[in-house]
């Protein structure tokens, strides 16, 4: 297994196994953008005025790309991703990608464009669309605002050494790269192929895949890459929760040899509903005391989930007048898509549709003009804006879309508070250009993934003799070293991975499965050798094709051709023995004895070894080694005496 | 049956004893329960007479007395008196004790527990003397394995019924010792809960209790870290000490202390029993002496293993921590909240603390702990409890962190969160200037309540309101915290609007500092103008009740008479309340009148006002003819004090007194058109009219009354002049007061109501009108005789 990626909720892991490479999702790690200055939709004085960063010594001269802000250093430039690992092992190479769910193929056009990649991707269709949502999202937001400057220089090690903190310590910093187009977008998605739910695909007759539920988001899956006698599951991205989604196919993962654990939740000391609560009752408060909130989120996700919380909420918060705004360039899209893929939710939203009713009341919330969903804060957006307000947008890094626009109109504002729900970024760090800030700021990261204490559950459950995981679950978390729960602790222990590090799994393949051909079997003579167990010869021709083994009747030798004419060398066919009978059974040594006894062979010496004995017959100077997977006769010459002893041996000998 | 004589002869007479002791084991729960409860009550039944009580102060440790005795020789040879049952009992109870059966020891144990505390001298002292053994047994050989609840429950009531004993104690203190700490912890709060307790088993059990706090919290709680090391020496050796009291001392030299107290049995012990005991023990303990070093280690181990295991380690530390009230008497109390704070804090996933000794073996112990609700709880009400003891003063500070940090976790369950603010408000109490908490309160705690009166979940709104209800009767927060009360008026819940009005009740008596004056007044007016809704919209019976209540602590801090805009809500409130669907918010809008009847009668200079105008009288009435009988009842009471004080007999029969207040009151009219009760009260007018009229006429004859219908009609009250007979007044809907009430007959409706609903179904006439309804109505005659 080479690993691709050191973050370890977006992972990005290549599997060789039995000839196929199969790459498991290609995670985007997006806290790089975190170094870099937000992107305003409107010009912002503020931020256009920031003064170049200039090293103690002046001896560097990048003023034009880093800038201090709140006093922190920033990128000016526009913000890049850091990616997966391309130098580990050549893309081109990988034959299939397997995607789990849509946060997971963020990554995926610089995959698959313009690195000779010729494979398939394979995703559900709510991954396929909603992950196709979030690309264009975040094309439109960076594209909206374009930013004509690049920079590089400070990427230099030599020059990065000296930066102040974070951006020292920023890692992989060359291999950030800007945002893709629209059209990689495009080209990558069109490599796409869907598969439904414990759908079975072969990969070249060698290996088969399928996707099961993990319950975590909207066709979201585990897969289970199997041959005949090896199985290796990858869970990333589960949850047990009851939240919209279908829920987690635990049963499927019984019996693996290997299983890949990543995606567990960011925030294992965050309980969801706790997180819920606390994020319904700040978001209350705020509003009975006239402020407005804002929740930088992500277009699809957690946040059908808020709003359904909310639906039931604001009626008994007596909120029924304020309204709810989501604003993203695929706002509607989202919260239309999120309705019509009823087969992938849980049960309960699955039975509205027959009533019919949609599955998430955030229609009803639309219908009642409770939640607008707008494009963006132009056009019809700022005539409709009343305050105080309820604002989703994102990104939740707050370095770019609408969300930037209002920490700058809401951020002076006591009254006024943000809530974070999304687990991605630290909130510090999200806030630290708009220091100081009067704003509140609720942190309520809502994380539905598997926790530790559901991890150990489910894998004491389903029972892998290993477990691959990242090296993040092998220890508790560093700020809070006291917490034992929080790790990974299993036996065996399980194999930490990391980014760059390529593992060999620990199982060994000993078998192939091999298909006999109906004309064949009916060939067959088996006998019984045990009660229950029988055993047969078989003469066949073995034929290997798209890693499917097949055995054959031997081909009968033509008929000779009938014209004596034409008389050509005709390359004779292997001739066709019958076989040797095969032979099976021990030879006893007392009865042996007594049997040589009885043919006149009575001098004889046993001599104890290690794999049997050795019988030397001192008359005939012949030694006849008894051995359990052998029996050897040494005589000198003398063909009537090993043919009798030979003989002898047979008898006591089972022949197939 | 048994408190009959008779049938203790009969069970006695007809061998039923025997069966009895064989369902003592029987499958069924029920019956054995049953079985040994008839046999706790055979043993105490006739309990033979004691000619003094001097023998409870013996002991066990001598031999007994002669009536002790004589009690045994009657018990064995004179059958048929009774003694005999006793006598087969008691075998039988020795001889399960000493069974290998665990269910026969265990129902020994039950009966011996119920039996105890009801035994009288001499039988108390010869049942011991018969089951110390067995018991010792139980105890010293180990085979008290399961049954450690019923066993201690034994030696605690025999410590409780009897006089205190060495041999007693020192069983005690094994059980103390028991290497299973979950059942030690047992045994060790139970004997802390004692009245009285000799004080090295005291410390010894102080010393199991805190052992696991110690361990998991890392503060340290024994004086040694071998403590309880040394505690387990002190066990028999010095448990026939611990009665002197002298051993005061841990630290002087054991073997020096085995000589003394061998040197002193020989002095004192005549019994041989005893001296043997004795040996026996001094042998086994030179072989503990050997072995302390290994025994005190491998107790340390096993505490670990039962942390270890997460069910164990919850049922120990709840155990644990719920004792810690009862250790406050320790010097090092403060260390006991250090360490139930720093177990809080543990259960809330943060490290214990900065200087934390825990070994690492205990961090499983302290994952096991993470969220746990039920320790959560009883660590808080320990802390609650602890806000008395010594040393709480200085560390009111860190008491409070910890509480802040439950309220702020979003996952505290809202059965934590109550506990904390009970917590809260005690530790509020502790502080010794009020002013150094001001700031906490102000600047950590009420953000946090704001936030959690919008919580989620209604229980945690509720609780939270009910707590700002406190917080203002002790603190002078009335104007923050009226606002957020006043909003929560429109929850959706009942149960949290009937919280918001009784916190807000609570506030009355405060002055609403900073919004004195107008502002104040019209806050109040716009609650009270709330609350009235809320009493005559909302549709769940204690948003309603409370608004009752309410009214009824105004009342108290707002005389009736200060506002005409009080006296006009309280109208409401009559009007309203009275003739409510729910029964409760009646008998409350009944107490608010008795309330008001307190506060005006007597002598009120505007009596009409307050009966008629503020619909006192309508109310009561409104009550009087009520289906539900608390009501009634009440209302009727309260007619009837009504009556004595503001209309006396004599106006009653229409006679005039020469006081003019009461004068006035006689005149006092009101309009009973519209009311339910109307044509009932019609009917009872007429009726007393026409009674009076014809008793009078006997009485006076027909000039007095001639002349009294001539004074009636001229003074004007009422309208008697317009015809007793043709009740033509009353069809005209105003009458007065003291007629009505002289006429509903309340005395008799008063002894009707008393009785309880189902007197009729006790009574005479039911079993008749049974008995009615049961035969043919074609001889419905002749048993109508019959029953006659």
């Amino acid at each position: 297994m080479y690993c691709l990626s050191g973050h370890p909720t977006l992972p990005c892991n290549v599997l060789k196994f039995k000839s196929t490479t199969i790459m498991l999702d290609c995670g985007l790690d997006t806290t790089s953008v975190l170094q870099f200055l937000p992107l305003p939709l409107v010009h912002s004085p503020r931020l256009s005025k920031l003064p170049g960063w200039v090293s103690k010594d002046s001896t560097i001269n990048i003023e034009k790309e880093l800038k201090v802000c709140a006093g922190r250093v920033f990128v000016d430039s526009q913000p890049e991703f850091c990616l997966p690992e391309k130098e580990l092992l050549d893309l081109s190479t990988i034959d299939v990608i397997l995607i789990s769910n849509y946060h997971c193929m963020m990554a995926l056009p610089y995959i698959t464009e313009h690195t000779g990649f010729t494979g398939t991707v394979y995703a559900t269709e709510p991954t396929l669309q909603i992950g196709r949502l979030l690309m264009e999202e975040l094309v439109n937001f960076m594209e909206r605002v374009p930013k004509a400057q690049s920079a590089t220089c400070w990427k230099n090690k030599e020059i990065q050494r000296l930066l102040p903190s974070p951006l020292k310590d920023a890692v992989e910093v060359s291999t950030w790269k800007r945002c893709y187009s629209i059209q990689d977008v495009n080209s990558a998605l069109s490599k796409v192929q869907l598969v439904g739910y414990s759908q079975k695909v072969e990969l070249f007759g060698a290996v088969q895949v399928t996707p099961l539920s993990s319950g975590y988001s909207l066709g979201s899956s585990n897969w289970i890459i199997q041959s005949h006698y090896e199985k290796v599951s990858y869970v990333s991205g589960s949850s047990l929760l009851t939240t919209h989604p279908q829920p987690m196919d635990q049963s499927a993962l019984k019996n693996s040899d290997v299983l890949i654990l990543t995606g567990l939740t960011q925030m294992p000391t965050a309980n969801p509903d706790g997180m819920l609560g606390d994020f319904c009752s700040n978001l209350a408060m705020t509003i009975r005391a006239g402020g407005n909130v804002l929740v930088p989120c992500y277009s699809s996700g957690v946040i059908y989930d808020l709003l359904e919380c909310l639906y039931q909420f604001i009626e008994n918060a007596n909120l029924g007048s304020t309204p709810f705004y989501f604003i993203s360039p695929v706002a509607n899209s989202s919260l239309e898509f999120s309705q019509i893929f009823a087969e992938w939710l849980c049960h309960n939203k699955q039975s509205k549709v027959y009533l019919p009713e949609p599955p998430f009341p955030h229609a009803e919330l639309i219908q009642t003009n409770k939640l607008k969903h707008y494009p963006s804060i132009h056009g019809d957006f700022s005539s409709e804006f009343r305050q105080p307000c309820v604002v989703f947008t994102g990104h939740p890094s707050l370095r770019f879309g609408d969300v930037v626009h209002f920490m700058e109109l809401w951020g002076k504002s006591s009254l006024n508070t943000i809530i974070f729900t999304e687990p991605d970024f630290s909130y510090l760090d999200a806030l630290a250009p708009y220091q100081p800030l009067a704003m509140k700021c609720v942190y309520c990261p809502i994380d539905t993934r598997l926790n530790f204490h559901q991890v150990s559950k489910l894998l004491k459950e389903v029972q892998p003799l290993h477990v691959v995981c990242p090296e993040q679950y092998t220890q508790p978390p560093p700020a809070q070293s006291h917490r034992s729960d929080l790790m990974l602790e299993l036996q065996p222990p399980p194999m930490p991975y990391c980014r760059c590090s390529v593992l060999g799994l620990p199982f060994r393949r000993r078998w192939e499965r091999i298909q006999l051909l109906p004309e064949l079997a009916k060939s067959l003579v088996p006998s019984e050798i045990k009660p229950g167990i029988s055993v047969a010869t078989v003469s066949a021709v073995l034929q290997s094709k798209d890693n499917k083994h097949t055995l054959q009747p031997v081909p009968k030798p033509p008929p000779l051709p009938p014209s004596k004419k034409r008389k050509r060398v005709v390359e004779e066919p292997p001739e066709l023995l019958a076989p040797k009978p095969l032979l099976s059974g021990a030879v006893p040594l007392e009865a042996f004895l007594a049997m040589l006894h009885k043919h006149g062979i009575t001098e004889v010496k046993v001599e104890e070894t290690a794999e049997g004995h050795i019988l030397h017959l001192q008359a005939e100077d012949t030694l006849i080694q008894l051995e359990e997977d052998g029996t050897h006769i040494v005589c000198d010459d003398n063909e009537p005496l090993r043919t009798t002893l030979r003989d002898l041996v047979l008898r006591f000998l089972m022949k197939l | 049956m048994m408190h009959h004589p008779q049938a203790f002869h009969f069970l006695d007479q007809a061998g039923l004893t025997k069966p009895l002791l064989q369902l003592q084991t029987d499958p069924s729960l029920f019956v054995a329960s049953a079985a040994n409860h008839l046999l706790a009550r055979l043993l105490t039944f006739k309990q033979p007479a004691t000619t003094s009580h001097t023998t409870q102060g013996n002991g066990l440790t001598v031999p007994p007395n002669t009536e002790e005795e004589e009690l045994a020789v009657t018990m064995a040879t004179s059958p048929g008196s009774g003694r005999s049952v006793t006598m087969e009992i008691l075998k039988h109870l020795e001889s399960s004790l000493e069974s290998d059966s665990h269910t026969q020891v265990l129902q020994g144990l039950r009966l011996l527990a119920l039996t105890l505390p009801e035994l009288e001298a001499p039988l108390w002292g010869s049942v011991i003397r018969r089951v110390l053994r067995p018991l010792e047994g139980l105890v010293l050989e180990g085979r008290g394995g399961g049954v450690t609840q019923p066993l201690m429950d034994v030696l605690l009531a025999t410590y409780r019924s009897g006089p205190c004993d060495s041999r007693l104690v020192s069983l005690m203190a094994s059980m103390l010792n028991s290497q299973n700490p979950s059942d030690a912890a047992l045994c060790a709060a139970a004997t802390l809960r004692l009245k009285t307790c000799p004080p090295d088993l005291r410390q010894k059990a102080v010393a199991v209790l805190l052992g696991p706090l110690q361990m998991v919290t890392g503060i340290t709680l024994l004086d040694r870290p071998n403590d309880r090391h040394a505690d387990q020496q002190i066990d028999h050796r010095h448990a026939d000490q611990q009665i002197d009291h002298r051993h005061t001392d841990q630290q002087i030299d054991h073997r020096h202390a085995d000589q003394q107290i061998d040197h002193r049995h020989t002095d004192q012990q005549t019994d041989q029993q005893m001296d043997h005991r004795q040996t026996d023990e001094d042998n086994r303990q030179t072989d503990t002496d050997q072995d302390r070093q290994t025994e005190g280690r491998s107790s340390l181990s096993l505490l670990l293993d039962h942390l270890n295991q997460k069910p164990s380690c919850i049922s120990l530390l709840c155990l644990c921590v719920s004792s810690t009230p009862y250790i406050t008497d320790m010097e090092s109390s403060a260390s006991v909240i250090l360490a139930v704070v720093s177990l809080l804090r543990i259960c809330n996933g943060h490290s214990p603390s900065t200087e934390s000794k825990a070994p690492i073996g205990c961090s499983k112990a302290s994952t096991n702990l993470i969220g746990c609700s039920k320790v959560q709880r009883c660590g808080l009400d320990s802390l609650a409890s602890l806000n008395t003891c010594s040393g709480a003063v200085e560390l009111v500070v860190e008491v409070f962190h910890v509480l802040l940090q439950y309220l702020q976790n979003p996952d505290s369950d809202p059965t934590v969160l109550q506990k904390t603010y009970q917590a809260m408000l005690r530790w509020l109490s502790v502080s010794a200037e009020p002013s150094s908490l001001a700031d906490l309160v102000n600047e950590d705690l009420l953000p946090v309540l704001r936030k959690r009166v919008c919580d989620v979940r209604w229980e945690v709104r509720d609780s939270t309101l009910e707590f700002l209800g406190q917080l203002c009767a002790c603190e002078a927060l009335a104007c923050t915290v009226t606002p957020i009360l006043l909003g929560a008026l429109c929850d959706q819940e009942s149960y949290v609007r009937a919280s918001a009005i009784s916190a807000l009740a609570r506030t009355l008596p405060l002055p609403l500092s900073g919004l004195q004056g107008e502002a104040g007044n019209h806050t109040q007016e716009e609650a009270v103008s709330q609350l009235l809704d809320i009493l005559s919209q909302d549709s769940e019976g204690f948003a309603r009740r409370a608004v009752v209540q309410f009214f009824i602590s105004w009342l108290k801090t707002h005389p009736s008479s200060s506002s005409s805009s009080s006296s006009s809500s309280l109208r409401s409130v009559l009007s309203l309340g009275s003739t409510d669907l729910d029964w409760e918010v009646k008998v409350h809008t009944l107490e608010l009148v008795d309330d008001l009847m307190e506060e005006t009668l007597p002598g009120h200079q505007e009596t009409e006002l307050w009966l008629v105008e503020l619909g006192v009288v309508t109310a009561l009435l409104n009550g009087l003819f009520d289906c539900d009988r608390p009501v009634a009842l009440k209302a009727c009471s309260l007619l009837l004090r009504l009556r004595d004080m503001v209309c006396p007999r004599s106006l009653g029969k229409g006679a005039m007194t020469t006081d003019d207040a009461t004068a006035t009151v006689a005149k006092v009219t009101f309009d009973l058109r519209g009311q339910v009760w109307e044509r009932e009260v019609t009917r009872k007018l007429q009726e007393k009219r026409g009674s009076d009229w014809v008793r009078e006429s006997r009485e006076v004859g027909c000039d007095r009354l001639n002349g009294n219908r001539v004074s009636d009609g001229t003074d004007g009250a009422g309208s008697e002049a317009c015809d007793r007979v043709t009740g033509e007044s009353v069809c005209e809907g105003s009458v007065t007061v003291c007629e009505v009430l002289w006429s509903l007959g309340l005395e008799e409706r008063r002894s009707v109501l008393s009785q309880s609903s189902d007197h009729v179904q006790n009574s005479p006439l039911s079993l008749l009108q049974d008995i009615l309804n049961a035969t043919h109505t074609s001889h419905a005659e002749e048993v109508i005789v019959d029953c006659y």
